[in-house]
C-alpha cells in the first residue's frame, strides 16, 4: 500500500553527507542489502512471469510491489539515488496495477522486467565498485512513466507532468490510506509465505535493534547506529503497511518519525527517548508474536506508546514527558511495559510448556487467543531455520570425510579383535558415522528449483523475442543436489533451455501447420535415479533434422563429405556437441553467441556428468543430463604401478583389457615407436603409466593390463601393472606445491590409511600427446573417429550350423551366457532356465529359423554335460535367451545390406570379414517364439536402418 | 627490556634453524610417505596426518644442501602457511628457544644465495647461530613444473 507515505522519510537527504558517500560502516549494510536484493530480484523475475500468466492475481502483484518497495526504501536510505529513482517509478506503475487502475499488458511486463534487469545491473556495479555505475536509465524511467497511463502506453507520449503530479499527491497523503486489497487486519491465507518471511526477517531485525539502541545510548552521536536503527524500523513499517498490519505500522511509523529527527540532528537522544524506543521495539515484538500465532496483531492498545513517542518529537514534549510527570509518566510507561512484557513472556512460555495459567491467559487475552494454544507446540518461524556460512558446511563436510576414513580403518581392525564390546562399539560408530555423513550431505543439498526459478523469465523473454508461444513446465523442483553442483550446472542448463526455445520449438504458424497446439511446451524434469540426478529438458518442437545438421556440419568443416555420408542419424544429431558447431541459421541475440553445446557438454562432463540427446523428428527433442549427487565422494578404479596405488575416476573408464603371455607380445604393435593395440578392429593408442609418470620400470611383466579410458572424445589405453578394485573415494585437493602436475587431480586416503593419487585422465592424455595440441587437427580427428564409429557397427557373429554365420548388433545383446542342458526346465511348452533369480524363456534359434523339421537330436545324447551357448536379449526388464550353436566373434564392420530379407527372422544379408552373414531380426524372432514379449516398433526400425 | 621471541629450532647439516613457534602446528617422527611422480625434487611425498593430506618438503634440498644419507630418517616439522599446512623434513628437532631481538642481524651477503633468500635473519646465540627460516618462501615451490 501507500507507496506514498514511505516516500517522505525515505527520501535521501542530499545535504546529509554521511549518507551519500559510503563510509566503511555502511559496508556491512550495503552488503546485506545486496544479498537481500539479489534474492528478491530472482523472486521478482518469477513473479512477473507468473503474473503475466494470471494478470488478476493480486497476491503476486502484492508480492512484487513489496519487493520493489523494499529495494527502493533501502536504496533511498543508503543513498543510491539512481537506483531509487528507477525502483520508484516501477513502484508507481505497480501500485496502479495493483489498485486496478491499469491493466497488465506485455509492454508493461517487459518494462518491469527491464527494470528488474536495470536494478540487477546497478547492484552488480555497487558490488564491484561501490557505486551505481554510469549507465543512463532515463530511457527506462521514461518508458515506465509513459506506461502509467493507458494513453501513454498506446500513444507513447511521455506525460511527465502526470507523474510529478502523482508524486506530489502521494507525498501529501500523510495518513496511511486503507489498503484496498486487504481491508481486513486478518491476514489472507495466501499471504502466509510473505508473512512468515516478514516475521523471520523482523525477529532478526528486532534483536539487532535492541542491541543498537543500547549502544546508541552509550554513544548518542553515532549516526551509523542511528541510521541502522532507522532503516530497520522503516523496513518493518513498510512491510506491515503493505501486509495490512495497520496497528503495527502506526507504532513503527511514530518511532520512525522520532528516529528520523534524531538522525537529522533535530533532536538529541536522551533517556526518555531511548526508553520509549525500546518500548516500541517490545511492542513490535509482542505484535509479531501475536501475528505468528493468530495471524492478527492482537488487541493490546498501544495508543499511549504512540502518544508518548509523538510527544517526544519536540523537545518541549520531551520535557513534558520527562519532567511534568517525572514520577508518573515514565512510571506509567514502565508499568505498562512490564505488563506487556509479562504477557509476551507468558505466551512464550506457554509455547514451550503449557501451564496451569492457561485459563488466566485466555481470560486476559480474550477467547480468540484460545487458538494460540493449538499452535503452542510448533516451533516459532524464527527458530526453525538459521543461516550458516557455506565455509562452515564445507569444513564440516571435510571433517565428516575424515571421520568416514577413520571409521573404515577401525572396521578393518574390528574383526581381528575378540573383544565383543569393541566390536559392538565399532558397529555403533559405523552406523552413527553413516547417518552423520548423510546428514551433513543434506545440509549442502539444495533443491534444483533454486536454479529453475529463473527459467520462467528466460523462457518468457525468449519467446517474446523470437515470437513464439512457449509454456514452461517443471517437474521435480524439489530434487536436491549438492550446492557446488547446482552452481556448476546453472549455466549449461540455461544454455540448453535457451537452445530449446530458440531452435527446438517452432513458430506458432509452423506448429499449427503441423497440427500441433500453437503453444509449445518445454518440460524440465528432475529426479533421482541410481545415486545420480537426472535432469531432462524435453520440448515438443520439431526435433533435430539430421540432414540440416549434416549440411551445416559440412559447411563449417566440422566433418568431411565422406564422413557425412557414412554417418547415421543419431551420430549426426550428436554433432551438435562438436566444437565450432551452431545450428542457428542466423545468429540471434538468443543463442549463437559462441557458447555452443560443446561447452555445455564439457562443463557437464567436468563435474562427472553426461549429456545425451534424443531427437524425434517432428515430435521434439529430449536432452538428458545425468550428474552425480556430490563431487566429494566418487567411485574410482584402483590400479597399481611400481608399488604405488592410483585411483582413476570411474567416469573416464570404458573397459579393461587383459592380455596374457603370447597374446601380449603379439597384439601390441608399434607405429614409429608408438604402441597401439587393435581393439575390435580400431587402433587404440597405448600409454604406459610408468612412462607417463617417469617411473623406472622394474621388470617386464607377463601380462599386460590395459585400462581403456576416454578423454575429450578420444580413447586411449593406459597400461598399468595391476588392477585392484573399484572403491568409493573421498577426493582431497593437492597442496599448492603439487598443483602444477597435470597428471593428478587430487589424492585420497585408502581404507588402510595409506594415500593414493587420483589420476587426471584428461591431463594424462594431454601429457602423453594422445590429445593433440592443435585444436583443428584434433577436431577433424574427433569427427572422423565419430564418423567411423557412426556407420560402423559392432556385431556379434554366431553360428547355428557347422558353417553358417549370423550377426546381430552387439548393442542388442545384454549378455552371453552358457547353460548346461541339465539346467533347462519346462514351463508348459516353453523351455526355461533360472537366470539371475528369474525365469528366462529359451528360444532355439535354429528351430525358429530353420523350421521344426531340423530337430536337434544329436545334442541330446550327452545332455547333462553339454553347454548351450545363449545370447541374452533384454527388453523392458524381461529377458529371453537365444540358444545358438556357437559364438564366433565380435567384429566392428561397416554394415551395408547387400541383399534384402529372403526369409522370416532375417533382416538381410551382409558381408562381414569377407563372409556372407545373415543379419538376425531379433525382435521378430523373439516375438514369433514368445508373442507375449513386448515388441517396440522403434527398435525394429533401428535394426532395419542398420 | 627488549622484545623476546620464541622459536622452534631444528638442525640441518649441523646448522641450527628456527621458525616462529606460533607457525608450528606439530612435530613428529618419520612416517612413511607416498611418493608423487613428476613432483619437484624438493617434494618428498604425501603424508596422511590424521586424515589430512599434507605435502612433505625436504628442507635440505630446498636449501641446496647435501642430500641426507639414506640411513638417517628425517623428522617432520609441520608448519602452517598461507598455502596450507606443509611438513618440513629436517635432521633433528631442537628446543624451543626464547631469544631477544638485540642479538638479531640480517644474514651476511656471503651466505650462499639459496640459503640467504630463505633466511629472515640470524640470531647470535652463545656458541652458535640461529638461522630463522622464512617458512612462506620455503614452501613456495613447484611453479616451474609442467
Amino acid at each position: 500500500m501507500n507507496d506514498s507515505n514511505k516516500e517522505e522519510p525515505v527520501a535521501p537527504d542530499p545535504t546529509d553527507g554521511s549518507e551519500s558517500d559510503q563510509g566503511d560502516g555502511m559496508g556491512e549494510i550495503v552488503n546485506e542489502f545486496l544479498v537481500e536484493s539479489y534474492e528478491n530480484l530472482d523472486q521478482l523475475d518469477q513473479d512477473l512471469v507468473d503474473l503475466e500468466q494470471d494478470p488478476g492475481d493480486i497476491n503476486i502483484l502484492s508480492s512484487i510491489f513489496r519487493t520493489i518497495h523494499t529495494i527502493k526504501g533501502t536504496c533511498g536510505f543508503i543513498g543510491f539515488n539512481k537506483l531509487e529513482s528507477v525502483a520508484h517509478i516501477g513502484e508507481n506503475l505497480l501500485g496502479k496495477l495493483r489498485d486496478g487502475e491499469l491493466k497488465l499488458s506485455p509492454a508493461r511486463t517487459s518494462a518491469l522486467l527491464a527494470m528488474v534487469d536495470a536494478i540487477r545491473q546497478m547492484l552488480s556495479c555497487i558490488e564491484n565498485d561501490q557505486n551505481e555505475g554510469s549507465v543512463d536509465y532515463s530511457g527506462l524511467v521514461e518508458t515506465l512513466t509513459r506506461l502509467q497511463t493507458d494513453d501513454g502506453a498506446a500513444e507513447a507520449v511521455p506525460p511527465v507532468a502526470e507523474t510529478k503530479e502523482e508524486v506530489a499527491v502521494e507525498t501529501k497523503q500523510e495518513e496511511p490510506a486503507p489498503e484496498p486489497v486487504k481491508p481486513s487486519a486478518e491476514i489472507d491465507e495466501d499471504m502466509e509465505p510473505i508473512v512468515n518471511e516478514f516475521l523471520v526477517e523482523s525477529y532478526e531485525n528486532l534483536d539487532r535493534l535492541d542491541k543498537d539502541l543500547i549502544e546508541l545510548e552509550q554513544d548518542p552521536g553515532n549516526t551509523e547506529i542511528l541510521s541502522s536503527i532507522f532503516r530497520t524500523i522503516h523496513t518493518i513499517k513498510g512491510t506491515c503497511g503493505f501486509i495490512g498490519l495497520h496497528k503495527l505500522e502506526r507504532v513503527a511509523h511514530v518511532g520512525e518519525n522520532l528516529l528520523g529527527k534524531l538522525r537529522d540532528g533535530d533532536l538529541a537522544l536522551n533517556p526518555p527517548r531511548t526508553s520509549a524506543l525500546l518500548a516500541m521495539v517490545d511492542a513490535i515484538r509482542q505484535m509479531l508474536d501475536c501475528i505468528e500465532k493468530d495471524r492478527d496483531e492482537g488487541d493490546v492498545d498501544y495508543s499511549k506508546l504512540v502518544d508518548t513517542l509523538g510527544k517526544l518529537l519536540t523537545d518541549a514534549g520531551c520535557a513534558e514527558v520527562a519532567t511534568s510527570a517525572p514520577a508518573s509518566k515514565p512510571a506509567e510507561e514502565k508499568k505498562e511495559e512490564p505488563k506487556k512484557f509479562v504477557a509476551a513472556e507468558d505466551k512464550k512460555d506457554r509455547r514451550k510448556a503449557p501451564s496451569a495459567e492457561e485459563a488466566e491467559h485466555i481470560a486476559k487475552n480474550g477467547d480468540k487467543r484460545a487458538t494460540t494454544d493449538r499452535r503452542k507446540e510448533t516451533r516459532g518461524v524464527a527458530d526453525s531455520s538459521i543461516r550458516v556460512d557455506v565455509d562452515i558446511l564445507d569444513r564440516l563436510m571435510n571433517l565428516v570425510g575424515e571421520l568416514v576414513l577413520a571409521r573404515n580403518q577401525i572396521l578393518q581392525y574390528a574383526p581381528a579383535k575378540s573383544d565383543s564390546s569393541f566390536i559392538a562399539t565399532s558397529q555403533h560408530l559405523n552406523l552413527v558415522t553413516t547417518e552423520l555423513q548423510e546428514g551433513v550431505m543434506k545440509t549442502r543439498m539444495q533443491p534444483i528449483g533454486n536454479i529453475w526459478s529463473k527459467f520462467p523469465r528466460v523462457v518468457r523473454d525468449l519467446s517474446m523475442a523470437v515470437g513464439k508461444k512457449i509454456r514452461l513446465e517443471m517437474e521435480g523442483k524439489e530434487t536436491e543436489l549438492d550446492k557446488t553442483l547446482i552452481e556448476a550446472i546453472k549455466d549449461p542448463l540455461t544454455h540448453i533451455v535457451r537452445n530449446s526455445c530458440d531452435h527446438g520449438i517452432e513458430s506458432p504458424e509452423k506448429r499449427l501447420e503441423n497440427g500441433k497446439d500453437e503453444e509449445g511446451v518445454l518440460l524440465l524434469r528432475a529426479f533421482h535415479e541410481g545415486g545420480q540426478v537426472n535432469i531432462e529438458i524435453i520440448d515438443d518442437g520439431g526435433g533435430i533434422d539430421p540432414e540440416k545438421i549434416k549440411k551445416i556440419a559440412l559447411s563449417k568443416n566440422v566433418i568431411t563429405q565422406e564422413q557425412a555420408d557414412r554417418m547415421g542419424d543419431q551420430e549426426l544429431v550428436n554433432l551438435i556437441f562438436a566444437a565450432g558447431f551452431s545450428t542457428a541459421e542466423k545468429v540471434t541475440n538468443v543463442s549463437g553467441r559462441g557458447v555452443g553445446m560443446d561447452v555445455v557438454r564439457t562443463n557437464i562432463e567436468k563435474i562427472g556428468g553426461t549429456v545425451v540427446i534424443n531427437s524425434f523428428p517432428g515430435k521434439g527433442t529430449t536432452l538428458r543430463v545425468k550428474i552425480p549427487l556430490t563431487l566429494a565422494i566418487i567411485p574410482a578404479l584402483i590400479i597399481t604401478t611400481a608399488g604405488e596405488r592410483y585411483a582413476i575416476p570411474q567416469v573416464n573408464l570404458l573397459e579393461l583389457v587383459r592380455l596374457d603371455g603370447e597374446e601380449a607380445k603379439k597384439s601390441v604393435e608399434q607405429i614409429q615407436g608408438a604402441p597401439v593395440y587393435r581393439l575390435r578392429g580400431n587402433l587404440l593408442p597405448l600409454v604406459s603409466l610408468n612412462d607417463a609418470l617417469k617411473i623406472e620400470e622394474e621388470e617386464e611383466s607377463e601380462a599386460i593390463n590395459i585400462v581403456v579410458l576416454h578423454a575429450d572424445d578420444r580413447q586411449f589405453g593406459l597400461v598399468v601393472e595391476g588392477i585392484s578394485d573399484t572403491e568409493e573415494i573421498v577426493v582431497k585437493p593437492l597442496s599448492k606445491q603439487l598443483k602444477g602436475i597435470s597428471a593428478f587431480s587430487g589424492a585420497t586416503i585408502m581404507g588402510d590409511g595409506k594415500l593414493a593419487l587420483i589420476l587426471d585422465v584428461m591431463g594424462l592424455a594431454q601429457k602423453s600427446s594422445v590429445i593433440s595440441g592443435h585444436q583443428d587437427k584434433s577436431l577433424a580427428k574427433a569427427a572422423s573417429a565419430q564418423g567411423d564409429a557412426g556407420d560402423r557397427q559392432t556385431l556379434l557373429i554366431f553360428g547355428l550350423e557347422a558353417d553358417d554365420r549370423m550377426a546381430i548388433p552387439l548393442s542388442e545383446v545384454a549378455r552371453l551366457e552358457e547353460f548346461k542342458r541339465s539346467e533347462v526346465e519346462q514351463s508348459g511348452e516353453q523351455d526355461v532356465v533360472q537366470y539371475r533369480g528369474e525365469i528366462m524363456p529359451l528360444v532355439y534359434l535354429k528351430k525358429v529359423l530353420h523350421g521344426d523339421s531340423q530337430q536337434e537330436d544329436s545334442p541330446q545324447e550327452d545332455a547333462d554335460t553339454e553347454l548351450m551357448q545363449s545370447i541374452v536379449f533384454t527388453k523392458d526388464g524381461r529377458s529371453v535367451g537365444l540358444v545358438v550353436e556357437r559364438i564366433v566373434d565380435i567384429v566392428e564392420e561397416s554394415v551395408t545390406v547387400k541383399r534384402g530379407a529372403n526369409r522370416p527372422g532375417v533382416l538381410g544379408t551382409i558381408v562381414v570379414q569377407d563372409r556372407v552373414t545373415d543379419l538376425l531380426d531379433i525382435e521378430s524372432v523373439v516375438a514369433s517364439a514368445d508373442p507375449s514379449f513386448l515388441v517396440d516398433t522403434q527398435s525394429v526400425a533401428l535394426l532395419e536402418e542398420a | 627490556m627488549t622484545e623476546q621471541k620464541q622459536f622452534c629450532t631444528f638442525y640441518l647439516d649441523n646448522h641450527m634453524f628456527g621458525v616462529k613457534v606460533e607457525q608450528v602446528q606439530e612435530v613428529f617422527r618419520y612416517q612413511a610417505m607416498t611418493k608423487v611422480p613428476l613432483a619437484p625434487p624438493e617434494v618428498r611425498g604425501l603424508i596422511n596426518l590424521r586424515g589430512q593430506i599434507i605435502t612433505a618438503l625436504d628442507l635440505r634440498r630446498r636449501l641446496g644442501m647435501e642430500v641426507r644419507s639414506e640411513d638417517k630418517l628425517p623428522m617432520n616439522v609441520v608448519v602452517r602457511t598461507e598455502d596450507g599446512v606443509v611438513s618440513l623434513l629436517v635432521d633433528e628437532i631442537g628446543d624451543v628457544l626464547e631469544v631477544s631481538e638485540d642479538v638479531h642481524e640480517r644474514p651476511p651477503e656471503t651466505v650462499p644465495e639459496g640459503v640467504r633468500k630463505l633466511v629472515l635473519g640470524v640470531y647470535k646465540l652463545e656458541g652458535k647461530l640461529l638461522l630463522i627460516l622464512d617458512s612462506e618462501k620455503a614452501v613456495d615451490v613447484g611453479h616451474a613444473v609442467a
